[in-house]
């Protein structure tokens, strides 16, 4: 698909030249760019660092492309490289900017106004309920282990197939189905005074 | 030496002019359609389903909306586009499964725009609705198409 | 409650639709009779739709000419300014003003695009207030099947929902 070599065309020619292989590039990235994106933040849950992440995983999508061997499909590979440079990220933060302090989420935030557990789904919606809601959830997905949010991110956020997480990981199907088991299991947990609040 | 100076001085009193024409296109432009003759709806075609739970960040609002009605997880965006129409000029929208929408403006008031929306499946019309926009506001129509999924027609009002 | 131990437990791999296709019979078979499990069905859905709500972006910011740019290490370089060859005939800002009030053409072309300008600005072309009351008014629905028509609380939407011509395609 593309060649390699160094001294190929770089992306933005001055001359206004734009190779084929660029161009090429150019639909890759523009194919790509919403899924890599929402992949990393899905794993990071933090928007400039998605960025940086996006970025990069397109950046060794060009200087690799002659690695791509084609056993994989395209979209398999660049998940496979979104979510190796994702957890490269996790493991490079402190582990308390990602983990949180706390262990677990306590009834009283659950308790936010308005919100009276599972039943409210059906109610209209409510901005600030959406808001308070959303920082749980994201608190307690972060509590999760790098491979058990990468599984469930390409599962419910993704909607891949558990094959294709299997191929993407680079793992059993049976792996991919007790990381999900295990990280839904503690979501619920994590979550349960959220979508169940005592009385 | 005359000659040359002359020629470039016309050269650039034409430029100034085609600048003007260009100009005076533009603030036509934006000034006829804000005049009450034409209303501007945003169009979205949405399949929704229970196979994923793949939501496109755009369809956010509508997520929120359906999802609090009806069972779907995947909503996933088909098509979209900004249009802007007089009364009585009707545009056709392609939807999946060869049917298509019609969407004709019938009046704009200083409040609403009057819209009429016929959905079209070989030749003969399936669905029809007359409806009245507030600005900013939109209107769904959609329905089960089969297989556990839906298709969503999301027209907003933008003038 | 055997039977809804084994739904419950399976209930993930449904959503998924990773079921195994010779479960899907008895796990369906077995919701149409329990109400507790459909329930819970329902409400392991919604959970899962407030998951995903929460953890997907606002928006996608970063654009493909973001990436081309950040390929190279650095933003699109600026063109330089061209060289300035003949310095000696470079003329002075008011000379430049005064050779362009005087030429009647420009001058004209200008003074037509401030009167332009003007009317677009000042005329009440612009006379779309905002309103109170509903956001969308139905005045009318042409169908040969039945709708129902929803209009959330607090939201800018009006749903009108077309229902299936047979009980099957009700989700």
């Amino acid at each position: 698909m593309f060649r390699t070599d160094k001294n190929r065309a770089s992306p933005r020619e001055g001359s206004g030249f734009i190779s084929r292989e660029v161009e090429e590039f150019q639909t890759v990235v523009e194919e790509y760019r919403s899924r890599v994106y929402q992949t990393a933040y899905g794993i990071v849950q933090n928007a400039d660092d998605a960025k940086d992440i996006t970025q990069e995983v397109f950046l060794k999508v060009y200087t690799k492309m002659d690695t791509f061997k084609g056993l994989a499909s395209l979209s398999t590979w660049i998940y496979r490289i979104t979510v190796n440079t994702a957890i490269d990220m996790i493991r490079k933060r402190k582990p308390n900017v990602y983990t949180g302090f706390r262990e677990e989420i306590s009834r009283e935030e659950a308790n936010v106004p308005g919100f009276s557990g599972a039943a409210r789904f059906a109610s209209p919606f409510n901005a600030t309920y959406q808001g308070e809601i959303r920082k749980l959830i994201q608190e307690a997905f972060t509590r999760l282990s790098p491979d058990h949010r990468v599984t469930l991110v390409l599962r419910e956020i993704e909607g891949l197939s558990y094959q294709q997480i299997a191929e993407t990981l680079e793992c059993s199907t049976g792996t991919v189905m007790s990381r999900l088991h295990y990280a839904r299991k503690k979501m619920q947990k994590l979550l349960a005074p959220v979508w169940r609040p005592a009385a | 030496m005359k000659n040359t100076s002359f020629y470039s001085a016309s050269l650039t009193d034409r430029k100034c002019l085609l600048a003007t024409v260009v100009f005076l296109a533009l603030v036509l432009m934006t000034s006829l359609p804000a005049h009450g003759a034409s209303a501007r709806l945003g169009w979205r075609i949405i399949r929704a389903s229970h196979k994923s739970t793949r939501v496109d960040p755009r369809l956010k609002d509508i997520y929120r909306d359906l999802g609090a009605v009806f069972n779907y997880s995947s909503f996933e965006l088909l098509n979209q586009n900004q249009i802007s129409l007089r009364p009585n000029q009707p545009v056709s929208v392609s939807l999946p499964g060869n049917k298509t929408c019609v969407i004709k403006v019938t009046q704009i008031t200083k409040q609403r725009v009057h819209v009429q929306i016929q959905i079209i499946k070989n030749n003969r019309s399936v669905f029809g609705t007359a409806a009245r926009l507030m600005n900013g506001r939109t209107l769904i129509i959609g329905g089960p198409s089969g297989g556990g999924k839906a298709l969503i027609f999301a027209l907003r009002s933008f003038w | 409650m055997r039977r809804c131990r084994k739904i419950r437990k399976d209930m993930d791999k449904y959503l998924d639709g990773e079921l195994e296709s010779e479960k899907i019979p008895f796990f369906e078979g077995h919701l149409k009779t329990c109400t507790l499990c459909r329930e819970a069905l329902a409400q392991h859905r919604e959970e899962r739709q407030q998951r995903v709500l929460g953890l997907l972006p606002d928006e996608i910011p970063v654009t493909t000419r973001d990436i081309l740019a950040s390929l190279q290490g650095h933003a699109p370089a600026k063109p330089a300014a061209a060289p300035d060859i003949f310095p000696e005939f470079k003329e002075s800002p008011l000379a430049r003003v005064k050779k362009w009030v005087f030429r009647p053409v420009p001058a004209a072309a200008f003074a037509l695009c401030i009167i332009a300008l003007g009317l677009s600005l000042f005329l009440p072309f612009n006379t779309h207030r905002k309103a109170s009351g509903a956001g969308v008014i139905i005045d009318q629905i042409e169908s040969s099947q039945n709708v129902m028509i929803y209009q959330p609380e607090k939201t800018d939407t009006t749903i009108i929902w077309i229902m299936p011509a047979s009980a099957k395609e009700i989700s």
